[in-house]
Order: C-alpha cells, then structure tokens, then sequence
C-alpha cells in the first residue's frame, strides 16, 4: 500500500521533479552549518499551497511542464531530468529559461521559478541567512494571538 | 437555491473607487436609501495582517499576478477589502496638471473640468491625510538613492503620503498591520459602513444588468472576516448598481454581461504602467525592512524618457523574483539581502486600441504588448538606475534587463543592459496601476462611459474606478480614481433623487 501523498497539488511523481528543479534554484549550502535550498520539505510544502491556492488552470500547466520537464532531456542525454547529474540540469534550466524559438517553455520555466522562489523565500526557514529579522512581533496580528495563548494558559 | 438581496445601491468593488462612493453616497442611508458594497475578495482587517508573503497573497487577483497572453507582463492588482489602497504603499500622486483638460478636449467631454478635479484633489488629500512627511522617515535604502541622483545633479522629489502614526515598519504592501495607511479600508469604508452602508466580502459578481446583478457568496478564507450571509449564489436588486471592481475587472464583468449597445470600445485602450525593479549591493547595511519604504522620485527623465525612477522595498520573496537567472548568483546576491537598495522605473505608456482585455469561454483574457517606446524606456531606466546606485557607491548592480547577472561599475551599463535581454516569459514587466478599458468620452463607438460614468445607453448603471481613464495617469492613480469616483456619486444621487 502506498503512502497517501502529503500534498495538495503534487503528486510524488510531480513533487520529485519540482525537487530537483528547486535544487538548482536555489541550491543549497553543504558546508557545516550551510543553510538548506529550495529542495527542503519546507519549501516544497510551501510551493505546493501556493500552487493549489492558484486557479485550477495553473495547476494543470505546472504539472504539464513538469512532465515536459523530465521527458525532455531523454532527447539529448538518455534520461530523464531528474536522473541527470547537477550540471546537466542546470544546462536544461538554462535552456528553458534562454531559448528564443519555444515561449510556452519560458512561460512555463518563469512559473516553475516563481513557486520554487517562494517556497523558499516564503518561509521562516531562510531569513537567518539573509539577516532578514522578519514579521514585527509588536504588530496587532502577534500581539492578539500572544494574549489569546496566554489566557489559554 | 437563489437568494435576493434588495437595495437601492449596489457598488462592485471597494477600492479607490467603491469606497469612495460609499462613503460619498452613506449620508443617503439616513433617508433610508439602502446600499451594499460587494468585494470579490477577502476582508482583512489591520488585526490580520501578519506581514507573511504566502499568507498575504489571499490579498490579490489569482493570489498572485495575472499575466497577459505574451507573457511580456504581470499585473499585480489587490482583490480585497480597501482594494488597491490596502496593499499600496500611500503615494499620492495627483493627476499632472492638463491631463484632465486633455481628456475633456480630445474625448468629447465638456462637462469635465480640469479645475473641477483639481479641487477634489485637495479636499480628499486632507480627509486621507496625504502630506510630504518629515525627513526623519528617510531610511538608508531612501538615502542611498537620494545621494546618488544629488551626485549625478538629477532632481530628488519627495512623495506626498497618505498615513497617520506611521510605524514605519515597512510592510505597507501587505497590508498596513498598525492602520496608519489612510486608504478606504481605515477612512471611507469605516465611514459608510457607520452610516449604514452595508459591506458584503468573498462576493464574486457574475453578471450585471439593468436593475441588478448576479453573484455568488463565498466563505471566508481562514484568517479574515466573515459576512452575515452565507455562501450561496445570490440576485441583487438595485436601482444603480455601481461598476468598481478595478481594471483587471470591471470591463470583464461588462463584457460578460451581454449589455444591450455596448460600446465596441469595452475592453480596449488598457495602460498598464509597466515597471522593473533593479538592485544594488551597497558596502553598509541598508535594511529597507527597517523604516519607511518609499520616499523619494526622480522625474528628471519624465519627458525626455518616458518614466520615473522610484525607490521601492521588497520583501524576500518579491526580491528573488526581481532577480534575473537561477542558481548560486542570486543566491549568493540573497544572502545580501540587507545590503540591497531598490528601485522601480515606472513607464509612461500610451493607450493602444489593441491593448485589452476581452473575455473567452467566460474568463478574463489580458492582451497587452510593450510598444517599442516602452521597452527602450524600460531599458534606458534601467542603465540610469544603475548609474545613480554607483554615484552612491554601489558595489554592484542587478538588472533584468542584463546580459550577465552583476554589473560591478557605470561603464558596463550601457553595454551589458540592451533590449535584446528584454525577452517576454524569461523578463517579465510588472504592473500594479492598470488603467482604461471603460473610458469615458462622448461617443459611444469610441467610448464606454460618459464623463460622469454612466455607461452609454444605461442610466442605472455606472463605472467608478481606473477602467474610466482614456489615458494613463502617468503617476500612481489612485487620487485621481478617488476624484472621479466622487463625481460619480454625485450623479448617482441625483439619478437616485429621480426613481
């Protein structure tokens, strides 16, 4: 029996391809105490709400290009994208995003990119490694939410 | 089953332009003149904004951007409560001086008059509280920009702003979480909704007629505020009903209709104020988070150009996606982050008959093309954006429009930052001051409305937002919006005196 997906929008299938496109986005930090890229569990459950709150329509082309995706390079490399090493993703990304004669697939790139930015710059995860502090905790939203936890206690 | 919901006034959309007619038309419900404000989107108030960028994305069309059928462009436009003027940032621009003489001239409309218009600009700034604040506000993203454009002997100007007991927190653009941002959400929706004016949030209008609408209720999204009525498809019944669902909208809502001897014109003529943000890395820590985002523009370039520079903060994921390419460069450039100042170049686009909106299979379609105009002023803003950061000091610049990620010194600019990187889906503009598609003017082959928003042929039924402009505003418009919408209460009340 299979595990039911922990997603709104991605299917495992789908979720692994937009996890190793997200990796080349924003890749992460392997060093000792390096910060983790777009391809956490974090920033993938936080790309997946976004694109499951979109219209149905952008559901259904992010997951057409995401297909597109790792079918493509089965033409110039024998494999799929997600079996290709780093630097041969990164190649196909590149040229995804640069191409003259093929729009859809910028288009289709450019929203890809979009979700992957904001699954990882969306969330709380990352904004010690931009020295960003992040939402005011003096705002009327904490404050309230603050005294109602408090009274629960 | 569908319920009816009778008024007398039913106003579509809460922004600069529902909002201000609510408020403008409240005084009525004391004769018991009974008027609704349905808002397609969600009612947050200053207690539900936690200044979080997914959440927040519930403020806007498609929680996100809409994109025109070339990809070229993105418009941002709020669908909320307080509409454009919760998620703007206060500047208050009023409407160049001759813009409206122009219109009345060119469009054939008489009864519209510059000084007319130039008097309401006065009396709403001082009801919003728009005024140049002090220059205790300038941050150091503000101050970089200043210092460059005083270096290169360019002209700095001062925003006038719309906010009381400013915070100064930075996040206006997702919503003002200490209500100092004057806009209808805190003035002119509070004042209606006292007097009795009765707001309806998640209602999505589906179709307008002579007499009323159609609509659907939908529930609240978790963290915002529900309505007395539960979801449901609903039939309004108004005397007026009143069109000010924003740009993006309102033409689409009239072309869906089916109206009887619409214009040809519905649709068409749409600016949209195309923008680009760029970067810079300063050597000391800039923290456009800290402080108030936007205070100076230069329009040293307006005429000779066609655009403003502006400065502008973003919040990181808005930053990223400013940024060109993928991989270590932004990364690396991110982790910068408080290093980085900010500008946007605001362009000065013409209205074209086949930039529009129509409406296929029952949605909303944007076309719009950059005119060569704009895509050479879009990329010569950029090379002058450049060039004001490295009279201040920049250490590097970040630009779209670029032929490599980082451009390190002015004599690169004009080389690396050509037209040819303004390719559409892997640069796409962005747009938050969508303007026309309803213009006014006095011939209804040529024109929607007239120069009081009554749509041609249709007494009881009005237009009161951007949609109404023949032209664009060339500055953020939500004064002007504000001004017009005024004039068409004032209608509405008289037509409203005739029932």
């Amino acid at each position: 029996m299979t595990e039911p997906s922990p997603h709104r929008f991605f299917t495992p299938r789908t979720a692994a391809i937009f996890r190793a496109i997200a990796a080349c986005i924003v890749p992460g930090d392997a060093s000792p105490g390096g910060h983790e890229g777009a391809d956490s569990d974090a920033a993938i459950a936080l790309a997946d709400r976004a694109i499951a709150e979109r219209p149905a329509r952008d559901g259904r082309l992010i997951a057409l290009f995401l297909k597109v995706v790792e079918l493509l390079p089965v033409l110039r490399y024998g494999k799929p994208f997600s079996r290709l090493r780093p630097e041969q993703q990164r190649s196909v990304l590149a040229f995804l995003e640069s191409n003259r004669a093929l729009p859809k697939l910028r288009q289709g790139f450019f929203g890809v990119k979009t979700f992957a930015l904001l699954g990882y710059y969306g969330g709380e995860e990352c904004f010690g490694a931009l020295h960003y502090p992040g939402p005011r905790r003096d705002a009327p939203y904490y404050v309230l939410r603050a005294r109602t936890e408090g009274a629960k206690q | 089953m569908t319920r009816r919901l009778d008024y007398d006034v039913l106003i579509i959309g809460s922004g600069a332009g529902g909002g201000t007619v609510a408020a403008r038309l409240s005084k009525l419900c004391g004769e018991g003149v009974r008027i609704a404000v349905a808002e397609a989107g969600p009612f947050y108030t200053r207690e539900d904004f936690n200044m979080r960028e997914p959440d927040m994305l519930g403020m806007f069309v498609d929680r996100g951007a809409v994109p025109s059928t070339s990809f070229e462009i993105a418009v941002t436009a709020a669908q909320c409560v307080g509409g454009s003027t919760s998620v703007y940032t206060g500047v208050t621009f009023r409407a160049p001086e001759g813009l409206v003489a122009g219109w009345a001239s060119d469009f054939g409309l008489p009864e519209l008059r510059e000084d007319d218009v130039q008097a309401r600009f006065s009396r709403i700034e001082t009801e919003i509280d728009a005024h140049v604040p002090g220059l205790d506000y300038e941050n150091e993203n503000n101050r970089v920009f200043r210092r460059g454009c005083e270096a290169l002997g360019l002209p700095v100007k001062q925003f006038r702003l719309n906010i009381k007991d400013c915070q100064r927190c930075g996040f206006c653009n997702l919503g003002c979480p200490y209500g100092s941002k004057r806009g209808t959400l805190e003035v002119q929706l509070p004042e209606a909704v006292a007097r009795g004016v009765e707001l309806i949030p998640n209602c999505t209008i589906t179709r307008v007629y002579d007499g009323g609408a159609e609509a659907t209720i939908g529930g609240a999204p978790p963290g915002t505020q529900a309505s007395r009525h539960a979801p449901g498809p609903v039939q309004f019944r108004a005397k007026i009903v009143v069109v000010a669902a924003g740009t993006l909208s309102s033409s689409a809502l009239l072309l869906r209709s089916q109206l009887a001897n619409l214009s040809p014109a519905c649709g068409k003529y749409i600016t949209l104020h195309p923008a680009l943000t760029s970067f810079a890395r300063m050597p000391q820590p800039v923290r456009g988070f800290d402080g108030f985002p936007k205070l100076y523009y230069t329009d040293a370039y307006s005429e000779s150009e066609h655009y403003y520079l502006e400065t502008a903060f973003y919040f990181p994921f808005i930053t990223a996606k400013s940024l060109p390419g993928f991989g270590p460069e932004p990364t690396r450039f991110m982790r910068s982050y408080d290093h980085l100042a900010c500008t946007i170049a605001l362009v000065h686009d013409e209205a074209e008959e086949h930039n529009r909106i129509r409406v296929k299979d029952g949605q909303r379609v944007l076309e719009y093309h950059l005119s060569d105009s704009s895509r050479q002023a879009l990329v010569q803003a950029q090379r002058r954006a450049g060039e004001i950061y490295f009279a201040a000091g920049a250490l590097e610049y970040v630009s779209l429009v670029s032929d490599r990620f980082s451009i390190t010194s002015a004599d690169e600019l004009a080389s690396a930052i050509t037209e040819r990187s303004l390719v559409p889906g892997k640069v796409v503009v962005s747009s938050a001051h969508p303007m026309g598609g309803c213009r006014m003017g006095g011939d209804p082959r040529s024109s929607v409305t007239d120069a009081f928003g009554q749509v041609h042929g249709h007494p009881s039924l009005f237009v009161a937002d951007a949609s109404l402009f023949p032209t664009s505003t060339k500055v953020n418009p939500y004064l002007t919006i504000m001004a017009f919408a005024e004039r068409v209460a004032e209608r509405v009340e008289a037509r409203l005196r005739h029932f």
